[in-house]
């Protein structure tokens, strides 16, 4: 438990910055992240002797913001009851992470993550097909996909991505 | 590119952390209480399918008895197949050390050994020319003729040694004499030792001879007690061999009497029987068949007129009454095998069946050695078209075996449903079509739900 615990305080971060770029939604990211904490405590201790915690909480993110849009429709739309502060409306270039922001939201769930691995983690194409359970096609197909939609709904902003990483 | 991407999205989820609240306490309790539930489910899944396979289990019957012995030397409690089914892909040859067998039964295309769960093996070469192969009463020893045209050979295996041997006789072929039985039978002494064959005469001998050949040692030559109309029947026990003989009515058949003629090994009469039937024909009779059962006082006389077979059963050991009055044994319903001899078991007349589907033997009205009225009754997969077939007195007298389409299908069986009914030998075949129908089918479902999420995604 306190291994967990600690566990937990160290990647915190970093799950709930990944959860929002898979949801686009505060509310839904903690709830990713609070069930990817929970699937992770169910096989600590299998993953604590294979020392494989990060990796497996990436791939049941992953797994799950993908599961979740494909069940989106069994399930009726939450109602929020709280108002939430809208990240990034304060600081410097408001405007161009709202434009990101919402051009993330207009990507399905595989290119996000497809986009969240590949650009946020920095993890190689084998990698992302690895965790995701898809070929190395899938993946650079949807990353050329996604970022040809992000060219379409934030070309300002993107104007200067013209070319595709190589893994 | 990948810099410059990473840094907006950086940007973009700076702040993330201090609205996403994740409590470790609560998901350690949840991932606590999912691995109680999971390892409830898992076990109660285990728990289910043992309980599963056990009721089945019970409710079919073991289905595993132990396999015959091989070799061993040993005599085993031998049983008999309550059902033959048809060998699924491939019927293989029957070994020379296979073990001890329940009976051999005529097919199509030659003869096959029946093992006592229900094997089925092809005998090679096996009987030509209406001879039948004699099984030995312990079920170990195996005479057939193989080859055929002018160079039959009388072979005898030993199936638990696993040992051959040639002969080197020429067995007389059913047409040395009229009249004649359809089929020439070989006997086999009680204890398994030792083999009557009649054999063709030889030159200047106007009447057939027969040969005693032992298991170990050479044969001896074993003329007819009297001349006439005479048929080898069996042994009265290991050093007395019985013989039928009667004058012949107008079709050269047995008509209404006959003598049971007991000879040593050396031919010499010991005891002359006369048999009463008192049967008065209005048609001749087309066949006849005698048999003697291993080891016991009785003798049993068949004649067949068409469909219709009649048995007379006669006491041949000590009595004061001369002549012996015959019991008829009542017709059987399940009709009978043309020129087939009856089986044994112990005293029991056990008939090759023919009238009746997939029936193959039966026991036929004897309410003295069977009270039940049940007796034994073989049934076979009527693909197989088994005509004659004979079996093993001690396989016979011994238990029934059922394998799992008898304890499911049988009379007896805990699904009781009919013996000859088209699913009854057709339920492997059914379950592995049906088997392989789900998992394709379940293949198909896959592979759409697959192809539309794809679409969808």
């Amino acid at each position: 438990m306190e291994d967990f615990e600690a566990w937990v305080v160290a990647r915190r971060g970093a799950l709930a910055r990944t959860a929002y770029l898979l949801t686009g939604d505060v509310h839904l990211a903690e709830d990713l992240v609070q069930e990817t904490l929970a699937r992770v405590a169910q096989r600590w201790r299998r993953l604590e002797r294979a020392d494989v915690h990060d990796a497996y909480a990436r791939t049941v993110m992953h797994h799950l913001a993908i599961d979740r849009w494909r069940r989106r429709k069994a399930r009726p739309p939450e109602l929020l009851t709280e108002h939430h502060p809208e990240l990034g409306a304060e600081g410097p270039d408001v405007e161009r992470r709202l434009v990101l922001r919402d051009a993330l939201a207009r990507l399905t769930p595989k290119q996000r993550a497809v986009l969240s691995l590949r650009f946020y983690e920095d993890l190689t194409e084998v990698q992302a097909a690895h965790v995701l359970g898809c070929s190395v096609n899938t993946v650079k197909s949807q990353s050329r996909a996604a970022l040809e939609r992000l060219r379409v709904l934030a070309p300002d902003l993107l104007a200067s991505l013209s070319e595709e990483p190589t893994s | 590119m990948t810099t410059d991407l990473r840094n907006r999205l950086d940007d973009l989820v700076a702040e993330v952390p201090d609205h996403v609240h994740a409590e470790s306490a609560v998901a350690w309790r949840m991932g606590a209480r999912r691995r109680v539930r999971h390892r409830l489910v898992t076990g109660g899944a285990v728990l289910a399918v043992l309980a599963l396979a056990g009721g089945v289990g019970l409710a079919v019957g073991p289905v595993t008895d132990p396999p015959p012995a091989h070799g061993s030397g040993e005599t085993p409690s031998l049983s008999y197949p309550t059902r033959i089914e048809r060998p699924l892909l491939h019927t293989g040859t029957l070994a020379s050390n296979a073990g001890a067998i329940a009976g051999v039964v005529q097919r199509p295309d030659g003869w096959y050994a029946v093992g006592q769960h229900g094997q089925v093996w092809h005998l090679p070469g096996g009987s030509e020319r209406g001879w039948l192969p004699a099984l030995s009463p312990d079920g170990s020893r195996l005479a057939y003729v193989r080859g055929h045209g002018d160079s039959p050979d009388l072979v005898m295996l030993d199936l638990r040694a696993g040992t051959e041997k040639s002969t080197g006789l020429k067995p007389a072929f059913p047409t040395f004499r009229s009249p004649l039985p359809l089929h020439t039978q070989m006997f086999w002494s009680p204890d398994s030792s030792k083999l009557l064959v009649p054999v063709v005469p030889g030159p200047g001998q106007g009447e057939p001879t027969a040969e005693v050949v032992p298991v170990h040692g050479t044969a001896r030559p074993l003329t007819n007690p009297v001349q006439g109309h005479v048929l080898p029947a069996g042994w009265y026990d290991d050093e007395t061999f019985v013989w039928v003989a009667w004058k012949p009515g107008h079709s050269g058949l047995p008509v209404a009497s006959a003598t049971a003629i007991l000879t040593n090994l050396r031919g010499r009469v010991t005891e002359r029987i006369p048999l009463d039937m008192k049967k008065v024909w209005t048609d001749p009779p087309t066949s006849t068949s005698v048999s003697v059962p291993p080891g016991q006082e009785s003798l049993a006389l068949g004649t067949d007129q068409g469909p219709d077979l009649s048995v007379w059963r006669f006491h041949i050991g000590p009595a004061p009454s001369r002549p012996r009055t015959g019991t008829e044994v009542p017709p059987s319903p399940y009709g009978s095998t043309a020129g087939c001899p009856a089986s044994w078991a112990g005293g029991t007349i056990e008939l090759p069946a023919s009238g009746y589907p997939d029936t193959i033997l039966r026991t036929i009205g004897d309410e003295e050695a069977d009270p039940s009225g049940y007796g034994s009754t073989i049934h076979a997969d009527p693909r197989l078209h088994i005509g004659c077939s004979v079996w093993a007195a001690d396989a016979l007298s011994g238990t029934a075996y059922q394998d799992l389409g008898a304890r499911i299908f049988d009379d007896s069986g805990r699904i009781h449903l009919d013996t000859t009914s088209w699913l009854s030998w057709h339920w492997r075949e059914t379950l592995i079509l049906g088997g392989m129908g789900v998992v394709v089918l379940s293949g198909v479902v896959l592979w759409v739900r697959r192809r539309r999420s794809r679409l969808t995604a």
